[in-house]
């Protein structure tokens, strides 16, 4: 099996128990598949808010839905790696069934973590002075003609000499001649710990770790200007910071001032009226009615009585789950939102409104000369001047 | 319904409707860590515009009048601060953190220079006054919000050190000098305020050994000041650069010394003529001269001035300090002649004779004001005698205080307490408070001398005392 | 509607932009607009000082925040200075800069500020968007800005599957693009060989409109700093040249696509293009411009609207689709950046195709810059129900 950041796709499956989250999972029995290409398929079983099996098959059945990715893929998004809605939406992830059932496992898992691998004193040691010439910035060394002696002691010690000179860099790993800064250190990790930030130098002088001779000022002050700083490669000890998200429901109580001409169409509803205007210049139909045509700029007072029958000239099957604007709740999916050309209306004077959801599917839609599907409104019981007078529109048979 | 309609608008009615949005907020780094110091540390943290030298709080990215950058140059404020406004919330309203009435005021907490919008409680609403003390009460159960400080509360007013000290009879000299007689009697004038100094920086402490050492003009102002709060009366300055090199370029050093007295304009601010290693004779004295300080230091003795292991004895930093006889003759005149009274710094009994030999030029002004220093790598270390042998052999009317390297502090100190001397403390001789931790500024130290000094009973000498004790001439 | 002449001409003197993301919990609102007002600012090589006035924008609704602009001047720099905040749906950005445009050549100020941001991961976008319609009744049953009426339309204009086939082709070149732009949010890789693979398997929002075909939903900020000719003359080498802007707003109504061909309801965007042209004496668009940054919500739109804009015939407009004219190197690239499928946080949207268009005349676009000179530039904006701003640039004052 191929690894992908050192991990392997039946990582993932195998540390699915200790990953588990009853919490997400409250109430969920179902199966999920996953067809992982060139490296196999497993199905993963949740009875009844735990986790009864994770197992590896031949062919996947009996799931609510089933995910599909390469392995690379797959292990990215498990660990982090791949931005899972980017793969998701470029189709490098796909699911079929049921979505949004495949959904609710994001929260049943926690987070497949790698687990840190460490660099050692030694590979610290050879990537410190393996990158110094390439941390090297000639621009700063003009006029620096110096050498700088290391001396570290202990199993991973040894010797080097960073020499500069006519704006170069050169590195030996031997000392020789009278360099003009030599610093000791008795044990080579203490320098890993005093690059990487982690002790500073006067502690380490004061605990007789290390010492420094010759021109001091050099090393202190023309250093750190003419080499740029080490950069751990592991990331450095400093953890990543806590960034804090606000979660509310921001939720103010309104009230609209009908004004007369959108009052009148909303009492009409009442009545199980549904009133248009008619512009007195262009002639066309306002539905819900307004005070003026904004096309030719004139008032409209004639009000006509369309309706209530029409009908479909399009409709919008909305897959999307939207918050509710009255209470922030999601509503529920899939509906069909329909624009109805009304008995009365012509050409594109629609109002939309919702079908009743069992029959979204038998909706044809109007075009050009060709006629849509018939519908009626449904209306409340009781009326309250409302657009939900009106329940729904079905279909008129 | 509307009750009277206006004819044409009979239709016209009132809609009852709501508006519910779910949303989110994203505090940012800065945001973030504001609210999680606050939660996990119980501290409030501003940032500081190293241009303007604003501390906002609450922090921001920027500063808001020329957009430099300020997101890292984090500071603690205190928890504590003053009423700079309030309101007294009359309504109930569910988007409120209390139930009516309640007191919402604008808090300028200590070293913050914008204030900032909390509750006020724990205190009857009409006792709530602009500018009365208040203090941070943080919240037990938080909620990663500006309510994980709960509210604040009037706060135990306290008098700081100076204050207290210019409400006694203050200090004048009495005709009867202080003598050698005197002092061999072993009976030290306690009533005498005792001079607190603070050697804010030294030149070779850095930040990565303490935070809190200065480099910038600012953040020596503020060092100073905080200092003086806690009662010095003296502040001992080696300017840095940026980069917290020890400088003796003489503008960085005015525009120190300008910054510590522009922000407490009492404070007696004292310059270093050593400046750092390897600076000439010139570069070290034209500063003094420049400037005109009230006090500088004035070194006796050519010497060794190194870094040693203490346990081992590995050198690890070997240097010869230069003050030869011409120099401490030349730059004592310089000081004399421009008005700025030299501290005689002894690293041993040599230097002091070496000031003794010099002084029968008669240039030195009286009182003559000494600085014996214990535990440097290259001077003496303390010890109780040695302190008497040199207090003895002090000059009729000279005054006395003393600093010691490390550990030496504490007890350097008090010895000069006991005898009716000075005291001065600080990073640059010492970065750990006595119970080894790093001292959270050379104030913190300053208040242990304080608590020195009253254990003994001796009054601290405010500013302008300690310029009638040492004989200087007020700027 | 007669085209008034400016006092006096506009440049575009710097440009900066954040890259758009959808992860920017480690910055607040005003923190993220300081990073492109301050990548403005050193694109023109000015700093705040030099900035006579802030124009700032987006859409409260969807960071559900009242009244940013009063905190945000820690971002916008406008501490002191006249500021003004603009908000008109999706067109904010590009009214932002009609009203940077007009306060220059008014010879009210020299230099103006135009900034455009949203943090679209704070708020809900589709509810923001719902509750803009009338609250009365429309509120109460649309669904945001999703509807799949152009898909219905093209396709039944042109076929299903021909009509699925041309908007996954401009989707793909979209991505294609903003593989190239380093801001872009999305940037997928995808290749043409993953057309009928997508058309199976991305899921429906609305219709036929599919998750692939929507825009993103981003963080980012946009700042475009404006200039006299004079102060432009002076301070850039480069400076583009704002020519003419028209903006057109419509009633709330939502017949915007039209049922009834017999019936046309007037389109803003060739009402705007139409009326723009004629008055600039532009007789063939298609081939005056040189690039097209178009405000395009989803493929179906852009598609759709292809032909609004260039008044196309026939099947012209999906002819210049599946030909890929309109990639790089094409007769006429639309949005080298990737456009607002990529990258849309909206009330910066708008300025970013002004800002993206701007930097293709410049010759500054980077990899994603058209290989050909680029002389003229149009950018679009669109919002509200169907409100649109038209925007065209010049590297030559020589009209």
């Amino acid at each position: 099996m191929a690894e992908y950041w050192g991990i392997k796709v039946e990582d993932i499956f195998n540390t699915m128990q200790e990953r588990f989250r009853p919490e997400g999972a409250q109430g969920v029995t179902a199966s999920y598949g996953y067809d992982i290409a060139g490296e196999g398929k497993w199905k993963v079983t949740v009875y009844n808010g735990t986790l009864a099996a994770v197992e590896r098959v031949d062919g996947i059945t009996g799931c609510v839905a089933t995910m599909s990715a390469d392995g690379e893929t797959f292990v990215g998004v498990n660990t982090g790696k791949v931005d899972a809605t980017n793969a998701f939406m470029g189709g490098k992830v796909k699911v079929e069934g049921d979505m949004g059932a495949f959904g609710k496992t994001g929260r049943m898992f926690r987070k497949f973590v790698i687990a840190k691998k460490e660099m050692s004193t030694r590979e610290y040691i050879e990537d410190m002075f393996g990158t110094i010439v390439s941390r090297f910035k000639p621009e700063e060394a003009e006029d620096v003609d110096a050498s700088f002696a290391y001396d570290l002691g202990g199993p991973d010690g040894g010797t080097w000499t960073v020499s500069v000179k006519d704006k170069k860099c050169t590195i030996a790993t031997t000392i020789e001649g009278n360099p003009t800064v030599t610093l000791e250190f008795n044990d080579a990790k203490d320098y890993v710990d005093f690059i990487l930030g982690k002790i500073d130098a006067q502690t380490l002088l004061a605990a007789g770790k290390g010492s420094a001779k010759g021109d001091i000022n050099l090393i202190q002050t023309k250093w750190p200007v003419m080499f740029e700083k080490y950069k751990d490669p592991m990331g450095g000890a400093v953890p990543e910071q806590e960034l804090l998200v606000l979660k509310k429901i921001i939720s103010v109580n309104q009230k609209y001032a009908t004004g007369p001409v959108m009052g009148r169409f909303l009492k009409g509803l009442k009545d199980k009226k549904i009133y248009g205007n008619r512009c007195p210049k262009c002639g066309r139909i306002q539905l819900p009615p307004r005070e003026m045509c904004a096309e030719c700029r004139v008032r409209v007072s004639e009000f006509v009585e369309v309706g209530p029958k029409g009908e479909v000239r399009y409709m919008d099957v909305v897959y999307y789950a939207l918050p509710d604007p009255l209470t922030g709740v999601a509503r529920e999916t899939p509906y069909g939102s329909i624009m109805i050309l009304l008995d009365g209306c012509k050409g594109n004077e629609t109002l939309p409104h919702f079908i009743r959801k069992d029959q979204i599917e038998k909706i044809e839609m109007g075009w050009n000369e060709k006629k849509g599907t018939r519908v009626r409104p449904v209306w409340e019981e009781k009326r309250a001047g409302d657009i939900w007078d009106i329940k729904y529109f079905e279909i008129d048979e | 319904m509307i009750d009277k309609q206006i004819k044409g608008y009979e239709d016209s009615y009132i809609i009852e409707g709501k508006m519910a949005l779910p949303y989110s907020y994203f505090a940012g780094r800065v945001g973030s860590k504001f609210i999680t110091t606050i939660r996990d540390k119980k501290k409030i943290m501003g940032v500081k515009c190293p241009a303007c030298g604003m501390v906002y709080l609450p922090p921001r990215q920027v500063c808001d009048k020329d957009l430099t950058d300020i997101r890292d140059n984090w500071v603690e404020v205190g928890s504590s601060g003053t009423v700079t406004n309030f309101t007294v919330v009359r309504y109930d309203d569910k988007h409120l953190p209390r139930k009516a009435p309640f007191v919402l005021a604008l808090i300028k907490l200590e070293g913050a220079d914008t204030p900032f919008l909390h509750i006020v409680e724990e205190c009857k609403i009409e006792d709530v006054k602009i500018g009365m003390k208040v203090e941070a009460v943080f919240a037990e159960k938080t909620t990663s919000t500006i309510l994980d400080i709960d509210h604040f509360r009037p706060a135990v007013e306290t008098l700081s050190v100076h204050e207290r000290s210019k409400l006694r009879k203050q200090w004048v000299p009495s005709d009867e000098p202080e003598t050698q007689e005197k002092r061999r009697g072993g009976k030290p004038d306690m009533s005498k305020p005792v001079i607190i100094t603070a050697a804010l920086t030294g030149a070779a402490t850095m930040k990565n050994q303490n935070p809190s050492v200065p480099y910038t003009p600012a953040e020596f102002a503020e060092e100073a000041h905080k200092c003086w709060k806690a009662g010095a009366a003296m502040v001992h300055v080696h300017a840095r650069m940026d980069n917290g090199f020890a400088t003796h370029e003489i503008d960085r050093i005015r525009a120190t010394h300008d910054a510590i007295k522009q922000k407490s304009p009492e404070l007696i601010v004292n310059l270093s003529s050593a400046v750092g290693m390897g600076k000439t004779a010139e570069q070290r004295i034209s500063q003094i001269v420049e400037i005109k300080p009230e006090m500088a230091s004035l070194n006796t003795n050519t010497m060794n001035f190194s870094i040693i292991d203490r346990k081992t004895g590995k050198i690890f930093i070997d240097y010869v300090f230069e003050n030869t006889f011409t120099m401490l003759q030349d730059f004592g005149k310089a000081m004399e002649e421009n008005g700025v009274k030299p501290e005689i710094e002894c690293y041993d009994m040599g230097g002091l004779d070496n000031t003794m030999l010099i002084s029968k030029q008669g240039f030195f002004t009286d009182p003559m004001n000494f600085n014996f220093v214990w535990g440097v790598a290259g001077g003496q270390a303390f010890r109780a005698e040695t302190f008497i042998a040199m207090m003895n052999a002090l000059p009729p009317k000279a005054n006395f205080t003393t600093c010691g390297v490390g550990t030496d502090e504490f007890p350097c100190i008090m010895q000069s307490c006991l005898l009716g001397g000075h005291m001065r403390v600080g990073l640059e001789d010492n970065i750990r408070m006595p119970n080894g931790e790093l001292a959270k500024g050379s104030y913190e130290l300053v208040e242990v001398a304080v608590g020195v000094a009253e254990c003994l009973g001796r009054p601290i000498a405010t500013c302008d005392e300690a310029r009638a004790i040492m004989g200087l001439r007020k700027k | 509607m007669a085209h008034r002449k400016k006092n006096r001409n506009v440049g575009i003197i710097g440009v900066g932009q954040t890259k758009h993301s959808s992860h920017r919990e480690d910055v607040n609102q005003p923190e993220m607009i300081y990073e492109a007002v301050s990548l403005a600012l050193q694109d023109a090589n000015l700093t705040m000082n030099d900035v006579d006035c802030v124009v700032h924008g987006n859409m409260e609704l969807f960071e559900m925040i009242h009244q940013p602009d009063m905190w945000h001047m820690l971002g916008t720099g406008a501490y002191g200075k006249d500021s003004i905040r603009i908000t008109t749906g999706g067109t904010s950005g590009a009214t932002i800069s009609c009203a940077a445009d007009n306060l220059v050549a008014s010879g009210m100020y020299d230099i103006v500020m135009a900034i455009g941001f949203e943090k679209l991961q704070e708020g809900h976008t589709t509810a923001g968007i719902t509750n803009m319609a009338d609250p009365l009744w429309f509120r109460k049953i649309q669904a945001g800005a999703l509807t799949g009426s152009s898909a219905y339309d093209v396709s039944r204009e042109f076929g299903l599957e021909r009509a699925n086939r041309v908007s996954l082709t401009y989707r793909i070149i979209m991505d294609k693009h903003a593989c190239l732009n380093p801001n872009a949010h999305r940037a997928f890789g995808l290749d043409f060989s993953q057309i009928d693979d997508l058309i199976k398997s991305s899921p429906k929002l609305v219709g036929d409109l599919k998750l692939i075909e929507m825009c993103s939903q981003s963080d980012g900020a946009c700042a475009v700093i404006y200039a006299s000719e004079k102060k432009a003359k002076e301070l850039s080498r480069r400076p583009v040249w704002v020519r003419d802007h028209i903006a057109i707003h419509k009633e709330e109504i939502f017949t915007i696509f039209g049922y009834n061909r017999a019936f046309p309801v007037t389109k803003s965007h060739k009402f705007a293009a139409e009326q723009l042209f004629k008055r600039n004496d532009i007789k063939d668009p298609l081939n005056y411009f040189d690039v097209f940054e178009m405000y395009d919500p989803a493929s179906w739109w852009a598609i759709d609207w292809l032909r609004d804009f260039f008044d196309l015939k026939g099947d012209e407009h999906l002819r210049l689709i599946e030909d890929k004219e309109v990639m790089i190197g094409g007769k006429l690239p639309i949005n080298p950046s990737g456009g607002v499928i990529a990258s849309n946080p909206i009330g910066a949207t708008a300025l970013v195709r002004v800002a993206e268009a701007a930097l293709q005349v410049r010759g500054g676009a980077g990899d994603h810059q058209i290989p050909t000179p680029v002389n003229h530039a149009l950018a679009s904006g669109f919002g509200g129900t169907m409100w649109t701003v038209l925007t065209m640039l010049e590297k030559e004052l020589n009209w």
